[in-house]
């Protein structure tokens, strides 16, 4: 898929947001989350937030090659919530079905079907958010397409939000820092209709790892010779 | 004729084997394989066809299409044992029953419209017993033939390997499975006509192979 640059600075914003404890309310679980979110204008393509996802599962996953695997179980929880005017928001199978059916085949830049914006949440109960800030800022810079929203910003602001203080703000220049606060402040409202989604999803994911069926007592469990 | 499924796959590299168990399934099937096994996919072969595949979704797709065309959908799971006492996900197909031949012929057959194998990594993670086996592509595929003779299809088979696999999606089909490539020439349903016609990539197994094909394996039933 073509992926377009999106030049205006003014249309990125991303933040972390925190719903714990709505989280351990909903799941029993204690879970931190990390919140980003990015929009795009009329007329501009958005990153594939496929790519997005497949980046922090393959680093959680792996961070690196001599890592053993880690356990699926707590592999961040990575939802998507995308708004657009005929979609208020969608859950993350809605937004593959309707990524897959909007945005398939070659994109052209003044075919980008409508505004909107997508917020991608990664849940995960087993790590600090801090180490959920470095990972995502480590994958983000192993996306194709995210280097290229980067490059919309100053190069000390990438310098600054991928060395230090990751848990606690992306580290954006001052034009684009009020427009920030104020989308992370309604972000934390919009929270509230969103987080039903969010849980259901949460809820799935602990269900489906418990949900596999027994292995048949009458067939062998070990390797074997004939 | 149908054989009955596979129960036991090679191991990679020793002469032990591994049994597995074939048996059909169910969205929630569809559901673990999402959420456990997927991630995996995406870490291990980011660039694959099924790396952005959601089985629940596409599950419930192809059941309201298929119907709506008259035919029947399946999805076929293989599993090998975990050290929790679960069953393991290996490999998974879903099948369209009732399919149109590919060879123009007016016979129906089993299109297998998509299959994938869990990553080692996956298998690692989720607790099961041993290595990854070899022969799971085989094994999906002999899932399809037997299903086609349980239906009363001959063994009839279809497939398409996707462009977005590539020459190596291609050449996996043509040599590990032995299916027969149709030549760009062949002519095929209208349906498929519509949706880009022969690209040169659909892979064909008439009862004369599928039985062979069947046959092969018999020392793995």
């Amino acid at each position: 898929m073509k992926k377009l640059p999106l030049s205006d600075p003014k249309s990125l914003s991303a933040g972390i947001s925190s719903t714990r404890r709505k989280f351990r309310r909903n799941t029993g679980r204690s879970a931190k989350d990390f919140t980003i979110r990015y929009s795009a204008q009329s007329g501009q393509p958005l990153v594939d937030p496929l790519d997005v996802e497949s980046a922090i599962q393959r680093m959680w996953l792996r961070p690196d090659e001599e890592s053993p695997p880690r356990h699926t179980s707590e592999l961040p929880l990575v939802v998507y919530k995308g708004t657009g005017e005929k979609h208020r928001w969608t859950e993350s199978l809605g937004w593959r079905l309707k990524y897959d059916n909007v945005f398939t085949g070659e994109l052209e830049e003044n075919k980008w079907p409508r505004p909107y914006e997508v917020k991608l949440t990664i849940h995960s109960p087993a790590i600090r958010q801090s180490e959920i800030a470095t990972l995502v800022h480590n994958s983000l810079g192993s996306v194709e397409a995210f280097p290229i929203i980067y490059s919309a910003l100053p190069e000390s602001t990438m310098q600054n939000s991928r060395a230090s203080n990751l848990d606690n703000s992306f580290d954006l220049p001052a034009p684009n820092r009020a427009t920030f606060d104020s989308r992370v402040n309604t972000e934390l409202h919009e929270l509230e209709d969103f987080d039903s989604s969010v849980f259901a999803i949460a809820k799935g994911f602990d269900v489906a790892r418990t949900a596999l069926p027994e292995w048949p007592s009458a067939k062998r469990s070990e390797p074997y010779e004939l | 004729m149908p054989t009955g499924h596979l129960k036991r796959l090679p191991l990679h590299g020793s002469k032990s084997f591994i049994d597995i168990d074939v048996r059909k399934g169910t969205v929630v099937d569809t559901k673990n394989w999402d959420a456990l096994v997927q991630p995996h996919i995406v870490a291990a072969r980011p660039a694959a066809p099924d790396a952005k595949w959601g089985w629940s979704w596409l599950l419930r797709r192809s059941i309201g299409t298929e119907r709506a065309l008259g035919r029947n959908v399946s999805l076929f799971c293989l599993d090998v044992a975990g050290n929790n006492g679960k069953a393991i996900p290996l490999g998974m197909v879903m099948l369209s029953e009732g399919y149109p031949s590919l060879d123009g012929n007016n016979d129906p057959c089993v299109y297998l419209w998509y299959l994938a194998a869990a990553p080692s990594g996956a298998l690692t993670a989720l607790g099961a017993n041993s290595m990854k086996p070899s022969m799971i592509l085989e094994a999906l595929l002999d899932v399809s033939i037997q299903r086609s003779f349980e239906l009363g299809y001959d063994g009839r088979v279809g497939l398409h390997a996707h462009k977005s696999g590539g020459d190596g999606l291609f050449v996996k089909y043509r040599d590990r499975t032995r299916m027969r490539a149709l030549s760009n020439n062949v002519s095929i349903s209208f349906a498929r006509q519509l949706v880009g016609g022969n690209d040169g990539r659909y892979f064909w197994v008439d009862p004369k192979l599928s039985q062979a094909l069947s046959n092969s394996l018999n020392y793995l039933r």
